[in-house]
Formats: structure tokens, C-alpha cells, sequence
């Protein structure tokens, strides 16, 4: 048991590095996860002055923003970019469950993006001189933590999406700009016609970008962060039905090409 | 283990529905014995990628069986995949942005080789295609060659009881062909069993130990080697080269002429000798006779016109209709 479970996690980091190391040499990374909190955080710092409260929820809105597009272009291109290599046959019939290696693929790509995006936007904060308020570190790392796990099963789920429709490239580019909006990252939710209100609460990052908004405000309000555990939790479901649903579809069309 | 490495019976596959539905494979049946190599020709869609694809468990039969080692390619696709290794050439295939160590390392993790192990494995693994020095460069700086000895390593990495190549020498100039023809040649000696698909009629020919021919998905031929050499109807070609009258018949040798040529006094005669054996020389020497002879070339049959003329006999005999992928 002890080495099934050794095995597995090696599988995954053995997947998460392969990536991370892929991740070096790709452009889009720099744009999604440098380049846009970069921008966002030198315009909204620039337009208003901030009280640090205001601040940590600005700043949580834009980590959270590029977040969302690191997840689209980053962990949700895996298995397309693996078909684009010509290594997706392989991948997706190892001898490990497909789960497992785009598990590991996914979380490779969100904590390279994450570590990314807050360290771009850490030295944004520093040179312009942002306050931003902490006031319960624990739960912020705990926030940090949901992130993680949320794109990971995020970018599984749109991974297996991307690959079941074949233009994945289409479907990247039309999801990120209506979450951005839809999802309440860019504008408070209440600012969007009624009957659209539904939609921000299928975003875990909604429900993060909320907890936050309260943290910032000396509150713990646990609702948000365990619907956005809920939620992250069904996309791991649906992402590993998804995969197992493509795989075999691919096996019985010989869609899954080798090179 | 006693039983065939792959057995496969009665296997089709059709892709597509309604009038745009295509066989590529139609009541497909053989056996490749443990420690043998079976060389599959075809020509371009005549469904051996299909068939590959199939024993590698990444397509399913629409008809029929097909296992390796005992494990049925539908419902054990694990025990399969342990078993198998496989080798698609081509550019494409790996992670350019890695290097050659980087992606070998990777994928022998997913073909089951064990953490313990891996190190030593894949280093082996390059050094036996020669790769050991490249191997931390990006494979995106790879040449074509280098990348089909990558290829090459991964499908030897985990040490596979099944081997399927598929054009393993496409790409590699002569001194790594051969290279990659002897290591084929050593692995069938430990016992691994190999399914070589090649256009390169050179490759069939030393290494192979039995031959099928597939031909609009079906198996059209399926015999040793040495049947198959023996399928073209002659063993040999002679060309003759003299002056004079040109000669019509050479009943001594048993042979008709063929491809005769004249030009300025020199005549040039090519004869199909139907069999080679210890009295062809003297039999060559009687029809010769009495000839002005300046030239004998003895060329004996090579693969290329054994296929080419069993391809001619079946696109002869076959009915059109059936649309390959």
C-alpha cells in the first residue's frame, strides 16, 4: 500500500516537473501570469488612492483574475498542447491512470503560474509602495491553498473539455473574457443583470475572491471558502469522468494519435 | 510461457458510418511466436498502422480478437502496455522544451519503469542508441536522426516482451540503420518478439522471420521469409552483355530472356533464373556457348522484386470498392 501510494506520488511529481520545465520556454506564461497582474495592479494603483483594506481586495481580484486566465491557457492546454506534440497517446495510456499523470501535469502548470503571478505582483506592491492589510495570515495561506487545488482541478476539467471538442484553441480564447466578467473577478456580481447573477457562484474563484473580501475586512466567514473546496472537489469528479470518457472515445475512433 | 506473443483473430476495424464508412482492416488473422519477427509490408493505407494501433491497445477492434501474451488488447490494456513497447518514428513525439534524459525519464515512468530502476534504464537506454552525450540537450535542437533514436530508446526503456516497430528506420542515415538493425537482431536473440512494419524492404529482409503482406486491410500473404523470397518465381538475374547475333533462348539454363537491348553491335540480355543452385554456373557456361560474351552479372532476387511483383499479381486479382483510411 505504502508503495502504491510512494509510486503515485512519484508519478505526479515526476508529471509536475515535466511540465514546470516545459513551462520555462513558453511564451503565454509570461503574458498571463507576469505581464496582466503587472498591468491591472499599475492601473488601479495609479487611478485611487487605496486604504490597505481596499487594497488586499484589489490585489485578490487581480491574483485571482490571472489566476482564472493561467488556468485557461497554462493547465487547460495540457492535454491539447499533448496532442499538438504528438505525445498525448502516451500520456493517456500508460501504464499510470490518465487522472493521475494530468493531475500532475495540472498542478506542475498552477504552481509554477501561481508562483508567478505572486511574485510579479509582490514586486508591484513593493515598488509602488501598495499597503496592503494581512490581518489573518493563516487563512490567507489557507485561501492560497484553495487556489492551488481549484486551478489544478480547474485546468483538468477545461483540459479534458479543450480535448473532447478539438478546438480547444477556439474554446480558450471565447471563456476568458466572459468569466472575467461573469465570473464577478473585474466587477462586483450585484452589477450584472439579475438573471445572470447564477453564474459567479460555478466559480470557486468567486467564492475565494469573496472569503478574501472578508478577510480584509477582519472577518472569517468559512461559507465561501468550503463552497469553493465543494466546487473543487466537482471538478476533480468531473475532470477524472471526462478523461475516462475521452480516453475511451479516443480508443474506440482512433482519435488518440501516437505522433 | 508457452502460446504465441501476439495472436490475432479474425480482426476488423471500420471507421466511419453510413456511405462514409471506411475498412481499413477486414477478418485480419496471424500468430507472431515468442523470439520471432514478423515483418508486415503493405502498401500506403493498407492498414498496418491500423493493426499497430490496435496491438498497442490504443484502438479497438470493431471485430474479432487480439492478444499479446494471453492478455486480450480490449480488456487488458494494462497488463498489454506492460508487455508492449512501441515505436513510431517521426519529428513529432516528444517534449521539445525537455531534453532527450528528460523526456526518456518521463515516459519510462509511464511505461512502469520503476523509480529505482529509472536512472539506470534510461541511461542504458541512450547509450545503446547513442545518444549518451545529447542527452541534455533540448529536443528541439534534435536532428531528424537523433529524434528517431529517441524514439527508439523509449520503446526499448522498459524492456518490452512485444516490440512493434513501425518505419524504425526512417530518418537514420546507413551506419545507424544498420546499428538499429543490429539491435533489433540482439533483441530477438533474448526473446523479445517483434512486429516490424518498414517500407525499406532492407529492413524485412535481414531481420525478418516471417512476412504478411496486407492489402486493402486484408491479409493477402502470410509466409517465412524464405517463401516470401521465393514468391517472386525466379531466384536470380543475369544480365549478359556480347556482340554479334543477339541470342533468343537459353533452354540450358532454363531461363527466357528478357529486356533484351541492342545498340551498336552490343546486345544486352537480362535472364530470370528460376532456381540457383550447384550446377547453375555450368548451365550458364552451355547456354553461354559459342557466344561472344563480354560481360555476366548474377544478381541474386532482392526483396524489392519479390514485393513488387507479388503487389503487381494482387493489384491484378483485387476488386476495387473498398476505400483504406
Amino acid at each position: 500500500m505504502t508503495d502504491r501510494l510512494l509510486t503515485a506520488a512519484w508519478v505526479v511529481w515526476t508529471a509536475l516537473r515535466a511540465e514546470q520545465r516545459g513551462m520555462r520556454t513558453r511564451p503565454t506564461v509570461v503574458v498571463v501570469s507576469v505581464v496582466q497582474p503587472v498591468a491591472l495592479l499599475a492601473v488601479v494603483a495609479g487611478t485611487r488612492s487605496l486604504t490597505p483594506d481596499r487594497t488586499s481586495v484589489v490585489v485578490s481580484a487581480v491574483v485571482l483574475t490571472a489566476m482564472w486566465s493561467a488556468t485557461v491557457w497554462t493547465a487547460g492546454g495540457v492535454l491539447r498542447r499533448e496532442r499538438s506534440y504528438g505525445t498525448l497517446a502516451r500520456s493517456v495510456t500508460s501504464q499510470f491512470s490518465p487522472s493521475l499523470v494530468l493531475f500532475g501535469r495540472s498542478l506542475g502548470a498552477t504552481l509554477y503560474s501561481v508562483a508567478c503571478i505572486l511574485a510579479s505582483s509582490a514586486a508591484v506592491i513593493v515598488l509602488l509602495r501598495l499597503r496592503v492589510a494581512v490581518p489573518h495570515p493563516l487563512w490567507l495561506l489557507a485561501a492560497l491553498l484553495v487556489v492551488l487545488a481549484s486551478g489544478t482541478a480547474l485546468g483538468m476539467l477545461l483540459s479534458c473539455l479543450f480535448l473532447v471538442t478539438r478546438h480547444g484553441l477556439a474554446w480558450s480564447s471565447a471563456l476568458i473574457y466572459p468569466v472575467f466578467i461573469l465570473g464577478g473577478l473585474l466587477i462586483p456580481p450585484d452589477a450584472l443583470p439579475e438573471w445572470l447573477r447564477w453564474v459567479p457562484a460555478l466559480l470557486s474563484l468567486h467564492w475565494v475572491h469573496e472569503f478574501v473580501v472578508g478577510l480584509s475586512s477582519g472577518a472569517v466567514r468559512a461559507t465561501p471558502l468550503a463552497v469553493a473546496v465543494a466546487l473543487t472537489m466537482a471538478y476533480l469528479v468531473a475532470a477524472v469522468g471526462c478523461l475516462r470518457a475521452a480516453v475511451d472515445a479516443g480508443r474506440r475512433r482512433g482519435t488518440l494519435e501516437l505522433v | 510461457m508457452s502460446g504465441p506473443a501476439v495472436e490475432v483473430t479474425g480482426v476488423g476495424r471500420v471507421f466511419g458510418r453510413g456511405r462514409d464508412q471506411v475498412v481499413a482492416l477486414r477478418d485480419v488473422t496471424f500468430q507472431v511466436a515468442e523470439g520471432q519477427i514478423l515483418g508486415i509490408l503493405g502498401s500506403n493505407g493498407a492498414g498496418k498502422t491500423t493493426l499497430t494501433k490496435i496491438l498497442a491497445t490504443l484502438l479497438e477492434p470493431s471485430t474479432g480478437t487480439a492478444r499479446v501474451f494471453g492478455h486480450d488488447v480490449r480488456r487488458e490494456l494494462r497488463a498489454v502496455r506492460r508487455l508492449t513497447g512501441v515505436v513510431f518514428g517521426g519529428d513529432r513525439g516528444f517534449y521539445g522544451a525537455l531534453s532527450g534524459r528528460e523526456n526518456l525519464r518521463y515516459f519510462a515512468m509511464l511505461a512502469g519503469v520503476g523509480r529505482r530502476a529509472i536512472r539506470a534504464k534510461v541511461d542504458d537506454a541512450l547509450a545503446d542508441v547513442g545518444l549518451a552525450e545529447a542527452a541534455r540537450r533540448p529536443v528541439e535542437t534534435y536532428s531528424k536522426g537523433m529524434r528517431q533514436r529517441l524514439h527508439i530508446a523509449l520503446g526499448l526503456v522498459a524492456e518490452p516482451r512485444l516490440l512493434l516497430l513501425d518505419e524504425p528506420t526512417v530518418g537514420l542515415d546507413p551506419v545507424e540503420a544498420e546499428r538499429l538493425r543490429g539491435t533489433v537482431a540482439r533483441l530477438r536473440s533474448t526473446g523479445v518478439s517483434i512486429l516490424l512494419t518498414s517500407h525499406y524492404l532492407l529492413d524485412i529482409e535481414r531481420l525478418a522471420d516471417r512476412v504478411l503482406i496486407l492489402s486493402r486491410g486484408t491479409v493477402t500473404m502470410d509466409t517465412t521469409a524464405g517463401e516470401f523470397a521465393r514468391s517472386a518465381g525466379f531466384a536470380a538475374t543475369v544480365t549478359v552483355r556480347g556482340r554479334g547475333p543477339t541470342p533468343q533462348r537459353f533452354d540450358a539454363l532454363g531461363a527466357t530472356a528478357e529486356d533484351v537491348e541492342e545498340q551498336g553491335g552490343v546486345w544486352t540480355v537480362r535472364l530470370r533464373v528460376p532456381e540457383w543452385g550447384g550446377g547453375t554456373f555450368e548451365r550458364l557456361s552451355a547456354a553461354l556457348a559459342g557466344l561472344e560474351v563480354l560481360a555476366v552479372d548474377v544478381a541474386p532476387v532482392r526483396l524489392e522484386d519479390v514485393y513488387a511483383t507479388v503487389m503487381g499479381r494482387l493489384s491484378a486479382d483485387e476488386p476495387t470498392g473498398t476505400r483504406a483510411p
